[in-house]
């Protein structure tokens, strides 16, 4: 014991203790923040691989119903043009989707705006519509930002995809 | 050696050593297992998606080639047709085939399946739709569930239980779609 004693140092001042710990905090904290970053971007591009492919099974529903029933996806489509007129099921409908599980699927939601109808000329029965275009609009809460909307922390994403449909043998 | 008045290391430093260092290694090799845990579970759920991503593909090119869907149901197979290629999903022995339609009811002799060895299909819906006057045939909406061979792995729910020892090896991907008609 005496022995050990005798060769002991000084050792370290509390100034290098301090600033020993601080560098080793610096790199946690910096670490931490990476991680967490790198979850939340994963988490992000998985709700937008999602809402593409929303988007897409939309413009796949529009584009089979101008093909098939070019009249009666004329005649069904309502003439205010900010309303949404799909929901992700195959019916035209009037008015925009509210977030609910019940639609496309818990925290999204899928508008089809009708943006232009483009005639020859003003569009009436003597000028039929020629093309039709579409602004498919997928929105979502998104679950990487916060857990609730309580928190305040609540951030709505979206993305958008456009869709021209025309009747069959038109250019 | 005594000349150099090398004092060597106590048993005591020595022991300290041999902790720190086995305990750096403990830690190596926990994280080296956790990344092939994790890559392994990465390739396994890379195939299945492409599995299904590839069935999707092909369902949507037959069905912009056909103007018909017919469906029907022989016990606990489920047929599905688009123009002359008809599907058959048996829900008892969880697969899914690929032939030739006649009336879409009794699958035909070139009937293929779809999945190869060690996956299996957990579930395949297929909903016809019309259009708002319910004349014309528009497509259908389409859900398909294809999963790992490996159901000790697999909860009541048909997910995979991450609990599991061998549980890199499991996945189950679901795919929800829509295909339209565009044919003649």
């Amino acid at each position: 014991m005496l022995k050990l004693r005798k060769l002991n140092q000084r050792g370290d001042t509390l100034v290098e203790v301090m600033i020993a710990v601080a560098v080793l905090s610096a790199i946690l904290a910096s670490s931490y923040t990476l991680s967490s970053y790198a979850a939340r971007l994963g988490r992000s591009s998985k709700e937008h691989t999602q809402a593409v492919a929303y988007a897409q099974q939309q413009a796949e529903i529009i584009q089979s119903y101008a093909i098939r029933d070019w009249e009666g996806l004329v005649d069904i489509l309502p003439v205010n043009n900010t309303d949404s007129h799909f929901n992700s099921d195959w019916e035209v409908r009037s008015g925009s989707l509210t977030y609910s599980p019940n639609e496309v699927a818990a925290n999204y939601r899928v508008n089809a705006i009708l943006t232009n109808r483009t005639c020859d000329g003003v569009c009436a029965v003597s000028n039929p519509i020629k093309q039709l275009t579409f602004h498919i609009e997928v929105d979502w809460i998104s679950a990487s930002s916060g857990p609730t909307e309580e928190d305040g922390s609540i951030v709505r994403d979206s993305t958008k995809l456009v869709v021209k449909v025309s009747p069959r043998g038109n250019e | 050696m005594k000349r150099f008045d090398s004092k060597g290391f106590t048993i005591v430093e020595l022991l300290m050593a041999m902790a720190i260092f086995s305990f750096v290694m403990v830690i190596v090799v926990v994280a080296f297992t956790q990344l092939m845990r994790s890559y392994r579970q990465g390739v396994t759920s890379q195939k299945t998606q492409s599995l299904a991503r590839e069935i999707i593909v092909d369902m949507t090119r037959i069905a912009h080639e056909s103007n018909e869907i017919k469906t029907d149901t022989t016990g606990t197979t489920s047929h599905f047709c688009l123009g002359n290629v008809q599907y058959n999903y048996n829900s008892a022995a969880n697969t899914l085939s690929q032939g030739n339609s006649a009336d879409c009811t009794t699958p035909d002799a070139s009937s293929e399946d779809l999945v190869g060895d060690g996956y299996q299909v957990l579930d395949f819906q297929a909903e016809p739709k019309s259009n708002a006057s319910n004349t014309v045939q528009l497509g259908a909406n389409i859900s398909l569930t294809i999963a790992t061979e490996t159901d000790d792995l697999l909860t009541d729910t048909n997910a995979c239980n991450p609990a599991l020892a061998g549980s890199q090896f499991c996945s189950v991907t679901t795919i929800n779609t829509a295909v339209g008609l565009r044919g003649e």
